[in-house]
């Protein structure tokens, strides 16, 4: 974890923001367009996630193992085709992108037996030695020493950072999710993720120190029963009740309305309920079953977005989407977040069928920002606090001298100016009532923000 | 007696198919009902949120989420009534709109109309049967 800390102030964006005395928030995004076959897709959207101040990419690295290698743990083992994982991890070390890699699915060799036809494929019982074999093989390739196939004499990049799976708590993802024993149901997702979890650290950590493993990831909502889905507080309970080890709770939150609508269930977790999350997470740390022992585990939000109209007709108007965007990472922030990740840097082509497209992108698909692209790399909050004062809660782009402007009986005054770094969180105060607020800093503006 | 069971058993007739329906479905905007990322929420209050065995999730706010309440509220849009489309998801949804609305049984179902109902089911029940037993003796 002191390494993830290391390695995100080593791009530019911790230090500064911890001496401000306000906690820092890390700012990623999560895309497949990271690993697209074309280099200079590639190379697009990885400029342009760093520009609008991305330290970390959430890749999708796969397990690129057809079949069962002769030593799993080997990354060198001819059964694995890392060439295309290799390509992209050179391409976001070259752009000073952290990568964050995550796989979720297990080749047929490595699921287990007798795998029903409901179960997609995948998600049947992976086996935990396999897993861990993997995660040491991944570690290894990635540990700044290994050989690059293509450049002899040079090694493949760093990566420090590793996800396992994705939202185990659907069953679209990791079954089976609940089994029946003796007439009840019983949760047992939780239980097989934290064998492949403890499997994975190990591995993971076999070789190299320093490296981060982020658990789960978990979708916001549940099932009632026994469905197909397991509501994330009980899943993390479940996967807590025993010694578990991992270095990050990632969370998955898609809210039903605007950021600060909670879930209605006790059991799912929402933009604004996070403390459900956290409360399980400090408990299992004084209990012992949160591992390693006495590690502050991280709070990471490893996907999040919102659907805009256009060009989704069910989606939220653009405005909103920006809107919302703000108002999300400043309540990730108020509830102790330190990364997010957000869930798409482009929209997804359109059309197809119900949920085969996501259009929680920043930019369109044709490649035009939309209002949330100023909202990322510029967020500003108006908030209330006590006895109605107004405070701006803001994340500053670059270094520079800020100046934050309100707006009052419709004319625009400045209300501060102060020297910031890149990437500094500010909450200050606002004198008066305002109406709007808007901030600029380096000759980049934020949105308005209407109280 | 049996005349009060006749209410009884009717008014539970009328009432328990709209409270015990299906549970419904809520989804982020733009998703679809299909989607994987939908809340099933149950539509009378009061219905605990699972069945597993260690899914009692606390309905207890810790500290943190205290705080963040706090926060929640500052900055939530002003003047939102508490819609339907607010539950749905439509721009200016609140946590107090969402408190509201699952207070009311999430919208859809009878919410605290029914436990008034049974209850005063119940005591109509009771009075007839001491007002028959009245004038037995």
């Amino acid at each position: 974890m002191l390494a993830t800390l290391c390695l995100l102030a080593g791009a530019g964006a911790a230090g500064p923001a911890l001496a401000s005395g306000l906690p820092s928030l890390q700012l990623g995004f999560g895309d497949g367009l990271y690993t697209a076959s074309d280099s200079a897709v590639r190379a697009t959207w990885l400029e342009r996630s760093a520009a609008l101040g991305a330290r970390v990419v959430r890749m999708y690295a796969g397990w690129p193992a057809a079949t069962r290698p002769a030593d799993p743990a080997d990354p060198a083992d001819p059964a694995y085709a890392f060439t295309s994982l290799d390509a992209a991890i050179r391409d976001a070390a070259a752009h000073h992108l952290a990568p964050l890699l995550v796989f979720s699915g297990a080749p047929s060799w490595a699921e287990g037996p007798s795998r029903p036809a409901s179960a997609t494929p995948g998600t049947w019982l992976p086996d935990p030695a396999a897993v861990g074999a993997y995660g040491r093989a991944l570690a290894t390739r990635y540990d700044g020493h290994f050989p690059d196939p293509l450049h002899p004499g040079l090694a493949l990049p760093r990566v420090k950072l590793f996800q396992l799976w994705n939202e185990p708590n659907l069953s679209a993802y990791l079954t089976p999710q609940w089994q029946r024993r003796a007439g009840r149901w019983i949760p047992v997702a939780a239980d097989q993720y934290r064998l492949m979890l403890n499997a994975f650290y190990a591995g993971v950590n076999a070789t190299v120190a320093g490296d981060t493993v982020v658990a789960a990831g978990t979708a916001p909502y549940g099932d009632f029963g026994h469905g197909q889905r397991m509501m994330p507080v009980v899943f993390w309970k479940n996967l807590l009740a025993s010694p578990v080890s991992f270095d990050v709770m990632a969370h998955q939150p898609y809210s039903i309305g605007s950021p600060p609508t909670k879930a209605l269930d006790a059991g799912d977790v929402a933009v604004a309920d996070l403390g459900k999350l956290t409360s399980v997470l400090r408990a299992a740390e004084r209990r012992g079953t949160a591992l390693p022992r006495g590690e502050h585990h991280q709070l990471w939000i490893t996907e999040t977005g919102y659907d805009t109209r256009p060009p989704n007709p069910g989606g939220v108007p653009v405005a909103t989407d920006a809107r919302w965007l703000e108002q999300s990472l400043f309540l990730f922030w108020a509830q102790g977040v330190d990364l997010v990740t957000w869930y798409l840097i482009r929209d997804q082509p359109p059309g197809g069928p119900p949920d085969s497209s996501s259009q929680t992108g920043v930019y369109y698909y044709a490649g035009n920002p939309k209002p949330a692209a100023t909202a990322y790399r510029f967020p500003l909050v108006g908030h209330r606090v006590a006895g109605g004062k107004v405070r701006a809660w803001l994340r500053a782009p670059q270094a520079g001298t800020l100046v934050l402007q309100a707006r009052s009986s419709g004319r625009w005054a400045t209300v501060r100016r102060t020297v910031v770094s890149a990437a500094q969180i500010l909450d200050l105060p606002v004198p008066g009532r305002p109406q709007e607020l808007r901030a600029t800093v380096a000759g980049i503006s934020s949105l308005v923000w209407t109280l | 007696m049996r005349r009060a069971l006749v209410i009884l058993v009717g008014i539970l007739v009328v009432a328990l198919p709209s409270s015990a329906a299906a549970d419904r479905t809520v989804a982020p905007p733009g998703f679809s009902s299909l989607s994987q990322y939908t809340e099933v929420v149950p539509t009378a209050s009061g219905v605990a949120p699972t069945a597993a065995p260690t899914a009692a999730a606390s309905g207890t706010q810790s500290s943190p989420a205290v705080a963040l309440a706090k926060v929640v509220a500052a900055t939530a849009p002003q003047k939102v009534a508490t819609t339907d489309r607010t539950l749905r998801g439509g721009p200016g949804a609140t946590a107090l709109g969402s408190v509201a609305v699952g207070l009311a049984g999430g919208g859809g179902g009878m919410g605290l109309a029914l436990p008034v109902i049974l209850v005063a089911c119940l005591l109509v029940a009771l009075a007839l049967l001491a007002r028959r037993r009245r004038a037995r003796s």
